[in-house]
């Protein structure tokens, strides 16, 4: 095979098929009238191709479709989608087709969380002695004495002995 | 939509409002105050059985702060009484060494505590007033008071200790 030959080649199923870009066409039919052998190659790609489509619009003629829709939607009932597929791709067209009135009610229950949480819990006593006893001044009288606050609510009023003032 | 929307708003309201009363009978005090008294003996005597006494243990947790701070060694309940006692009524109780506590409560906090009047009085006959103060005190919780000896003529008899605490309605 020439060297222009082998440039050909490529060229002659898309020449065969009148599919050749129209700046090759020239060329590569000018090279045809002057080559010896390349016609006999275009002719074997014409003929294979020929054949091919033969072959295939004997098989299509073959295929029945009757019936094909049916038979579709019987093999997707019987191979029910797995429940966590299924559920996502509920969710996925529902959340689609209702993006706004998901994103409003996400907002309104939030809202309303926040409401409940506000009525329901109630601050918790810290241990600091807010909620321990509440003594006011204490009057001693002659005595000495002191207020202590101590842990676990604990509040003390400590005086001093009375030996002495006492008698 | 728009009953959720009243419903939210109610809550809300009520929230703004601050919760629920948390006297709970803010509105409608109870018609008594129960008001437990003990008198005990705090002492360092090593012939003083050492520890709390048993039928201390409703204040058990008040007499281990307050033993975290004073050390005493030994507990002894001396006597218990408990009063019913009407608002703004006031009640004596006998105490150790011919001593004796006035108390009267006297009106409900709006945050649930009760407001009670302390008098500690001294020996008869004289009965002269040792100290005296109005405090405020939750319900279940306790006050102590105490310095004065157990026997003002014995030195060995210990302090004084009373514990006057503030019971729960059933």
């Amino acid at each position: 095979m020439k060297k222009r030959c082998a440039e050909v080649l490529p060229f002659l199923g898309a020449l065969g098929d009148g599919a050749i870009a129209e700046g090759d066409r020239t060329w590569v039919q000018a090279h045809l009238a002057s080559c010896a052998a390349c016609p006999d190659r275009l002719s074997l790609f014409v003929a294979q191709g020929a054949a091919l489509r033969e072959r295939v619009q004997a098989r299509s003629a073959a295929v029945s479709f009757d019936g094909f829709a049916d038979k579709v939607l019987a093999r997707t009932r019987a191979e029910k989608p797995h429940v966590l597929e299924g559920t996502g791709v509920w969710t996925r067209e529902m959340f689609g087709a209702h993006r706004g009135a998901f994103a409003g009610a996400a907002g309104f229950a939030l809202a309303a969380c926040m409401a409940l949480a506000v009525v329901f819990i109630q601050p918790q006593p810290a241990d600091d002695g807010a909620e321990a006893s509440q003594v006011e001044e204490v009057d001693f009288g002659t005595h000495d004495g002191a207020v202590l606050q101590l842990p676990h609510d604990t509040t003390v009023i400590w005086m001093s002995d009375d030996r002495g003032s006492s008698k | 939509m728009k009953l959720a929307l009243l419903l939210l708003g109610g809550l809300l309201a009520q929230a703004d409002a601050g919760g629920p009363d948390p006297a709970g009978a803010a509105a409608v005090p109870a018609q008594h105050v129960r008001i437990t008294v003990r008198a005990i003996a705090a002492s360092n005597e090593p012939t003083a059985p050492a520890g709390l006494d048993a039928k201390l243990a409703p204040i058990a947790t008040h007499l281990e702060s307050f033993g975290e701070q004073f050390r005493f060694r030994s507990y002894k309940l001396l006597l218990v009484e408990t009063v019913d006692l009407d608002w703004k009524a006031g009640a004596q109780i006998e105490l150790p060494g011919s001593r004796s506590l006035q108390l009267t409560p006297r009106q409900l906090e709006p945050d649930g505590k009760i407001r009670v009047h302390l008098e500690l009085l001294g020996e008869h006959p004289a009965h002269s007033r040792k100290l005296h103060t109005d405090y405020a005190i939750q319900r279940g919780g306790t006050i102590l008071v105490g310095g004065l000896r157990v026997d003002p003529d014995d030195e060995k008899s210990g302090k004084l200790l009373i514990a006057v605490t503030q019971e729960m309605e059933k």
